[in-house]
């Protein structure tokens, strides 16, 4: 999957961005949370567009016949939804124009984990849920879809029962901060993060 | 030009640019109507912060300091006295 990522990074010209998410020394990440259902959606109608938030889970994503506009995103897919991750996906007939993915303990009969939460001390309760790896494809960027996406994911999760949801995004990532911001997340202390390829770092920022 | 006007100029015409809206009052809503999005806000401050020397941190990235074209224009104010 990294492979291929890399290999797509080079063919787009964004070998940097994505060295960037991979290799850092001091940054910093700020973790949130907010409680559902949310007060404020900012869900933007898509039916207008011919677009819909689905979900996606192992149970329906082979009967979907989803089309990724990048490989490394379908086989993250398919490794997230091998440990039982789920997501919400803004698709356009088949075509995933964005997603983001959701844990929770709730719903399954095993107890499913993620690394954030050794790095952001989570301890999921019951009817609460991680979100991360939110992405939209280059071309929707500045379109408002991730605020639709997001708002829209988040309002669903509310309506399955979930109360609060946990996230992250780091100080330095102005889309993610901004998006978190205008969608009324409540933030933690920052964290000072380290990361080599697949070994992260988190510590308290004094 | 005042800060105000160069700030509706450049809204107009980055992040907008739509030729049937010709004007922008300074209480406008900008967030809520999707006009500073998350792509937005990046060029936003990139104006910002060259065209009047400033740096903004990641604290005062928040809604309340973008909601309008006053609202912008008071925070550079205090930015700068």
């Amino acid at each position: 999957m990294r492979i291929v990522q890399f290999f797509e990074a080079c063919k787009e010209k964004r070998l940097l961005p994505i060295l960037h998410e991979l290799i850092y020394l001091r940054r910093e990440a700020i973790p949130v949370e907010i409680d559902l259902p949310i007060s404020k959606p900012r869900v933007e109608s898509l039916t207008k567009y011919n677009m819909e938030l689905i979900n996606i889970s192992w149970n329906n994503f082979e009967k979907l016949q989803l089309k990724y506009h990048f490989k490394n995103r379908y086989l993250k897919a398919l490794n997230y939804l091998s440990k039982g991750y789920e997501a919400f996906a803004i698709v356009k007939g088949n075509e995933v124009l964005g997603d983001v993915w959701y844990v929770s303990s709730t719903k399954s009969k095993q107890k499913l984990t993620h690394p954030d939460f050794k790095l952001f001390g989570i301890d999921l309760g019951e009817n609460e849920v991680y979100t991360f790896d939110m992405y939209v494809i280059p071309e929707k960027r500045g379109t408002s879809l991730a605020v639709s996406l997001f708002s829209g994911s988040l309002q669903k999760l509310g309506e399955k029962g979930f109360l609060k949801a946990y996230g992250y995004f780091m100080a330095d990532n102005i889309p993610a901060l901004w998006l978190h911001r205008i969608l009324e997340f409540n933030e933690s202390k920052k964290l000072k993060m380290q990361r080599f390829l697949f070994i992260r770092r988190s510590k308290m920022v004094n | 030009m005042n800060s105000k006007e160069s700030i509706k100029e450049f809204i107009l015409l980055e992040l907008i640019n739509d030729p049937n809206i010709k004007n922008l009052e300074d209480r406008d809503p900008l967030i809520e109507t999707g006009i500073i999005d998350s792509l937005g806000i990046m060029k936003l401050l990139a104006f910002l912060e060259e065209t009047f020397s400033i740096h903004i941190h990641d604290g005062e990235i928040i809604p309340e300091n973008f909601e309008s074209i006053e609202a912008i224009s008071l925070l550079l104010q205090n930015k700068r006295f």
